[in-house]
């Protein structure tokens, strides 16, 4: 197969196009497209067809959008407890399960599990959990504070101070066991005679987590920033489905969605038809998606190249 | 820390930790399971009947039996405030609608009435008292043979609790067994053991109990979510258990079915979880089947072949995957509609078909087959198509049979995507989390109802996660692996 012949090159072409014919369709062409619809102005009926060329009228509308740089602040800061907070959750399960155990394996399962079930119907049953008056939280605390306690009067997605970190503790928990099996991998590839070396050296418990296994997890914790950073990015059904953007806060005469992600707020737009407006709002999302995975790309190649 | 007294109390503490989180889990599951037993033991008709009989049976024996014919025979001062007592209780208990409750007082009445023809001294050869004794036999034989799941699963009461309690004494010994064969030296790192146990299990309880409590939920009859069980607060499995909502969701409940005779609009009947069911099914299957053909056809061109600018091409599927999902969706929904595939199944799923990430997955594995064996199957005279269908896909079926469920999974959870375009008005394009959100709409505070209908989304797949788990946990974490 070394020498390179026409017919080879046909048989591979043949081999490659259907998924070459849907990749430039569905994910190579919207880009494009994508900017063409960037330009064109929000249609008075939902139709796709009555559609009119506003030029840049749409990005200029985006730089005075208090709305939209909003949901890009609660994304930052969704991203900025949730990533953190997902490291510590599954790195400290990994660290538990990191011993000879009995029955590991359906530890590992059982914290995994909650990965691959439906986000939406995961959301819905921590919004129930959550609610005031019939959820089980409110029920419990009840029994326990009285009836009159915050988790039955506004419930914690009711306030606009915890409503994101009510969220931000389900999909913790939801994501836990990814983390975690990652974590569990990279733990028992650390060779046993670096942690005698360290002992002989004298370290103690806390020394030989923060010197040895850390820096040797750090290609993991990397690899959970950047998807993290993604997921954030992405994030949309656990908001729908458990505050949907609310509650509001009014912040300069302006009423903002305490848990409205860029996601969802993309998805609103969308809805209410703005179809042009929707497209110039996913572009800006790519711009800063992009600009996050240079930095990070800039920064991992310092990191390699200072090492060396 | 090496003192053998705070060794003994912190293993006494540990294990009654350990004792109390054994029982009432186990203590959980048991009943959970002869909930659903009980549950699934009644028709919808058997168990409204029964349901309903209870009450006219202890109305008959309270009212009939006890306060009518009992006067007959002269009744005391003390049996009339007793008799009172009953007659109130019921009413309360109707008032809840407390089967389990109607059903013990019944028996209570039944005992006291007996009683009463007993101590009235009377001939039980009377004439009076022997139709007394009769009528109320056989309304208690009659009234035993009642089929009310509530009441089924009371009398396990005592199997389920045993059941978790036989459980923890073994489990308690077994470790008291364990900790007195260990050396002294060693008992520190028994507790330690100890210690990360119950905090796993802990872990394991927190994770898991939103899903515990929907499958719980699910089971309790309409208007009775909310009810806490009095004697314990944590006891979330319900005691008087139905599959009603699992009908009302299928639309086979006795309502609907009525209901259904008077519109008989074909459409409109078609608008359950059945059908949503199916729909979800038939879209994750056809899309991870074709992902899996033409993702494992590429990988074979970039693992094996020979192409100009094959790097190339793979460097930008790769820095495709960079792009967020969120970019795509006006685009291709745009583009969908313009194909004229709005509101079909094929817009479930067709922008997801060309998969980059499984061409990623698949050419890493087909790079570790050895070449020497294409070329074997090559002298033999095998054609392209027939290389790559007898060797590589054999040989790569494990990496394979990952990607056809991780993108199984991908569609059946796409609620986004599938909520923009989906045609509510037509069943057959609503799919399951769609379904769904629409549902919750509808019905806000039923939440037996919504949690019936979670569990369509939640349960096959849970199933499907028990029977192949190493090839989802593999495969999901597989790309970060390879870093």
């Amino acid at each position: 197969m070394a020498i390179r012949t026409t017919k080879d090159t046909v048989v591979s072409w043949g081999f490659l196009s259907p998924f070459m014919i849907l990749f430039l369709v569905f994910l190579v062409f919207p880009i494009f497209y994508s900017f063409y619809l960037s330009f064109l102005g929000t249609p008075t009926d939902f139709s796709l067809a009555n559609m009119k060329f506003v030029g840049v009228q749409n990005y200029i509308k985006i730089i005075k959008d208090y709305q939209f740089w909003s949901s890009l602040i609660v994304t930052a800061i969704y991203a900025l407890i949730n990533i953190p907070a997902g490291i510590i959750v599954s790195l400290a399960l990994a660290l538990l399960l990191d011993n000879k155990l009995f029955g590991k394996s359906f530890f590992r399962s059982a914290f995994f599990l909650p990965n691959i079930l439906d986000m939406l119907v995961v959301g819905v049953i921590w919004a129930l959990i959550y609610a005031p008056k019939f959820g089980v939280l409110a029920q419990i605390s009840s029994v326990f504070l009285g009836e009159n306690n915050f988790f039955n009067t506004t419930g914690l997605l009711g306030s606009p101070y915890t409503a994101l970190l009510a969220v931000i503790f389900a999909m913790t928990l939801k994501g836990a066991g990814f983390g975690m099996v990652l974590f569990l991998a990279a733990l028992q590839n650390i060779p046993a005679d670096v942690y005698e070396a360290a002992d002989i050296d004298g370290a103690n418990e806390w020394q030989k987590f923060y010197l040895i296994t850390v820096p040797l997890l750090k290609p993991i914790i990397f690899f959970m920033v950047i998807t993290g950073i993604i997921g954030s990015l992405n994030a949309f059904t656990e908001i729908y489905a458990m505050t949907s953007g609310g509650p509001q806060v009014v912040i300069g005469g302006q009423a903002l969605g305490s848990t409205s992600v860029a996601g969802y707020y993309l998805y609103k737009q969308f809805d209410a038809g703005n179809y042009g407006y929707a497209a110039a709002i996913s572009y800006i999302m790519l711009i800063i998606t992009l600009t996050i995975t240079y930095i990070q790309s800039k920064l991992t190649a310092k990191k390699a190249g200072a090492k060396k | 820390m090496k003192n053998p007294i705070f060794r003994v109390i912190s293993f006494v503490i540990l294990l009654a930790i350990m004792i109390t989180m054994t029982f009432s889990i186990s203590g959980q599951l048991f009943k959970f399971a002869a909930m659903v037993l009980t549950a699934s033991s009644a028709t919808e008709l058997q168990e409204k009947e029964a349901n309903k009989k209870v009450f006219e049976y202890a109305n008959e024996i309270i009212v009939d039996v006890l306060s009518n014919d009992a006067v007959a025979f002269g009744i005391s001062k003390e049996d009339e405030i007793k008799i009172d007592a009953y007659k109130n209780k019921l009413e309360t208990l109707k008032k809840k609608d407390d089967v389990v409750g109607a059903y013990k007082l019944t028996e209570q009445a039944v005992k006291d009435a007996n009683s009463f023809i007993k101590s009235k001294k009377l001939n039980p050869e009377d004439s009076k008292a022997k139709l007394f004794l009769e009528k109320n036999e056989k309304i208690y034989n009659s009234f035993k043979l009642l089929k009310s799941p509530a009441v089924e699963l009371d009398r396990l009461g005592p199997l389920y609790r045993g059941l978790a309690l036989l459980f923890t004494i073994a489990c308690a010994l077994f470790v008291l067994k364990k900790y007195t064969e260990t050396k002294i030296k060693d008992r520190l790192q028994f507790l330690k053991k100890m210690i990360i146990y119950e905090a796993l299990t802990a872990g394991v309880c927190v994770v898991l109990f939103p899903f515990f409590w929907m499958l719980c939920t699910a089971f309790k009859p309409s208007g009775q979510e909310l009810v806490i069980n009095d004697s314990n607060p944590f006891d979330i499995v319900p005691t008087s258990p139905t599959l009603n909502n699992f009908r009302r969701v299928l639309k086979i409940d006795d309502k609907a079915s009525e209901m259904m005779k008077r519109v008989n609009d074909p459409i409109e009947n078609k608008k359950h979880f059945g059908t949503y069911f199916m729909n979800s099914l038939l879209v994750s299957t056809t899309a991870a089947f074709l992902v899996t053909l033409f993702a494992s056809m590429g990988a074979y061109v970039f693992s094996k072949k020979n192409l100009p600018y094959k790097s190339t091409i793979f460097r930008v599927l790769l820095m495709s995957m960079m792009i967020p999902g969120m970019m795509f969706m006006v685009p291709q929904f745009f583009m969908i509609c313009k194909m004229g595939l709005f509101g079909t199944k094929w817009a479930m799923f067709m922008p997801h078909l060309a998969s980059v990430f499984g061409i990623f997955m698949l050419k890493q594995f087909m790079d570790t087959i050895p070449d020497s064996l294409l070329e074997a199957a090559q002298i033999d005279g095998a054609s392209e198509w027939q290389v790559f269908r007898i060797v590589i896909i054999p040989l790569s079926l494990p990496i394979i049979l990952t990607l056809f469920l991780l993108t199984f999974l991908s569609n059946w959870s796409n609620f986004l995507w599938q909520l923009i375009v989906t045609d509510f008005e037509n069943p057959l394009s609503v799919t399951l989390p769609v379904g769904l959100a629409l549902f919750r709409g509808q019905y806000t505070s039923e939440l037996g109802l919504i949690m019936s209908a979670s569990c369509f989304s939640i349960v096959p797949i849970a199933v499907l996660f028990l029977f192949a788990q190493r090839y989802f946990i593999e495969g999901m974490t597989a790309g970060a692996v390879k870093e």
